[in-house]
């Protein structure tokens, strides 16, 4: 397929570009003017500059493409203004259905998130797509975003275009130069989690979603959802697989939800107005995840999609904590762990609950 | 292309990426301890200087720099490899 990967500089798209490349697939990837581009140019990719903000620019990059893949997450920085911070992931997600259309393309692949499913419905344990995610969900910025850009999705595939909706957990991996989830190995590894929050969780490993990925554009269904996961465990086991595999002691205390919010909502009040340029001691967005974290069944990916049994947690954490020691955001392990980088050992993930129903 | 060119250029892209820094940039200023870059910055940085000189690195390479002149000697070096 020609694709062009929307977000081609980030961690999904990144991950998704080197898939397809390796595929065989023709690949071009958006960028835009400044910014950090040198893992990117090396991914085999035709580096291509938009502007999310101009129709015309994505109109142009998308011209002859068979599918889109649009990656470029709206993050916003800070919680604090949630509305205005929708309006610019809706607007930008907008414009990129609509120079879909424009353009021709065959199939649009959204990477949204698992922010958007809700609890299980009673009597069941994992979550699926059907479960509506809470409205009390959606006072998190996170949470409000993903929901938008699904809206305007929803909206865009009622029109006419064909648009498949992918829905991943947690992701760790190689390739999270901003350290997005993988401030958790990052900030683990330096001694620097203040604190962190009991909940339900579910990881991903970022070559399984880049693979989910392809799968959906050459199998989804228009105008469907797919939760892309992996492993469901809690916060707390996930905290003690890192600091394995960075070979450090887990120290960090446990700290209740609530009090968790408020001080990431007051550190993000204090990272704003000093504006200096450093992040907060811990993103709001951390904390909602957890607080409205979910287990998931994946078992519609696995049906439709023929997506994979997942990466052992274990291979995933060693490779994304690997990659961190390699470019020096965490000190490399002593010992022979990260030889066994890309092993695949079923029985190191037993005690995991699977994403499927077995 | 002048060192002196290079320590210009990256001058200029400092104060793109911390538009809030005053005062002059001197050659032994460090990155992070001095001009506030953090090491998403100094990517960045790096990113965009060698961009616009066209050449490619491995980000591997770019640890042992830490200061304004490492950066100007690094890419002088590779700068002097290529011609």
């Amino acid at each position: 397929m020609k694709a062009l990967v929307v977000g081609g500089t980030g961690f999904v798209g990144m991950n998704v570009v080197r898939a397809l490349v390796a595929a065989g697939h023709e690949v071009s990837a958006t960028r835009r003017p400044h910014g950090n581009t040198l893992f990117a140019r090396r991914l085999g990719a035709q580096l291509v500059h938009v502007d999310l903000d101009d129709k015309d620019s994505l109109t142009d990059a998308m011209r002859g493409r068979d599918v889109v893949f649009m990656c470029a997450g709206h993050y916003p920085r800070y919680s604090l203004d949630i509305d205005a911070e929708v309006r610019v992931a809706r607007a930008r997600v907008r414009n990129t259905l609509d120079a879909a259309r424009r353009a021709g393309v065959e199939r649009y692949v959204l990477t949204s998130s698992v922010a958007t499913v809700g609890p299980p419905a009673r009597g069941r344990r994992y979550s699926g797509e059907q479960d509506r995610a809470e409205p009390r969900s959606l006072r998190s910025v996170y949470h409000a975003v993903k929901a938008a850009i699904e809206d305007e999705a929803a909206r865009a595939c009622r029109a006419g275009l064909d648009v498949v909706v992918l829905l991943p957990t947690a992701i760790f991996g190689e390739l999270d130069v901003k350290a997005g989830t993988g401030y958790l190995i990052v900030a683990l590894g330096n001694g620097a989690m203040p604190f962190y929050v009991e909940g339900r969780t579910n990881v991903i490993d970022a070559d399984d979603l880049a693979r989910a990925h392809i799968l959906a554009a050459e199998r989804g269904r228009p105008g469907e959802r797919y939760i892309v996961g992996g492993h469901n465990l809690m916060t707390s086991e996930l905290i003690e697989h890192i600091a394995d595999a960075l070979g450090v002691a887990q120290s960090v205390q446990r700290l209740p939800a609530r009090l968790a919010g408020l001080v990431a909502t007051l550190s993000e009040m204090r990272a704003q107005a000093l504006d200096d340029g450093r992040r907060p001691l811990i993103a709001r967005e951390l904390v909602d995840v957890v607080r409205f974290g979910r287990w998931v069944s994946t078992e519609k990916a696995e049906r439709e999609l023929g997506l994979p049994k997942p990466t052992p947690l274990d291979s995933t954490l060693d490779k994304a904590c690997h990659w961190y020691a390699r470019h020096r955001y965490v000190r490399p392990r002593q010992g022979d762990r990260h030889d066994r980088v890309h092993t695949t050992d079923p029985d190191r993930c037993r005690n995991h609950h699977p994403a499927y129903p077995s | 292309m002048s060192t002196q060119q290079i320590q210009t250029d990256v001058e200029t892209i400092i104060r793109r990426i911390r538009p809030d820094l005053h005062g002059a940039i001197r050659p032994d200023d460090r990155l992070r301890d001095d001009l506030g870059l953090d090491s998403l910055h100094s990517m960045e940085l790096l990113s965009e200087v060698t961009e616009q000189y066209e050449i490619d690195v491995d980000p591997e390479d770019l640890q042992e720099v830490r200061t304004v002149t490492d950066v100007v000697t690094f890419l002088a070096a590779l700068l002097e490899q290529r011609s």
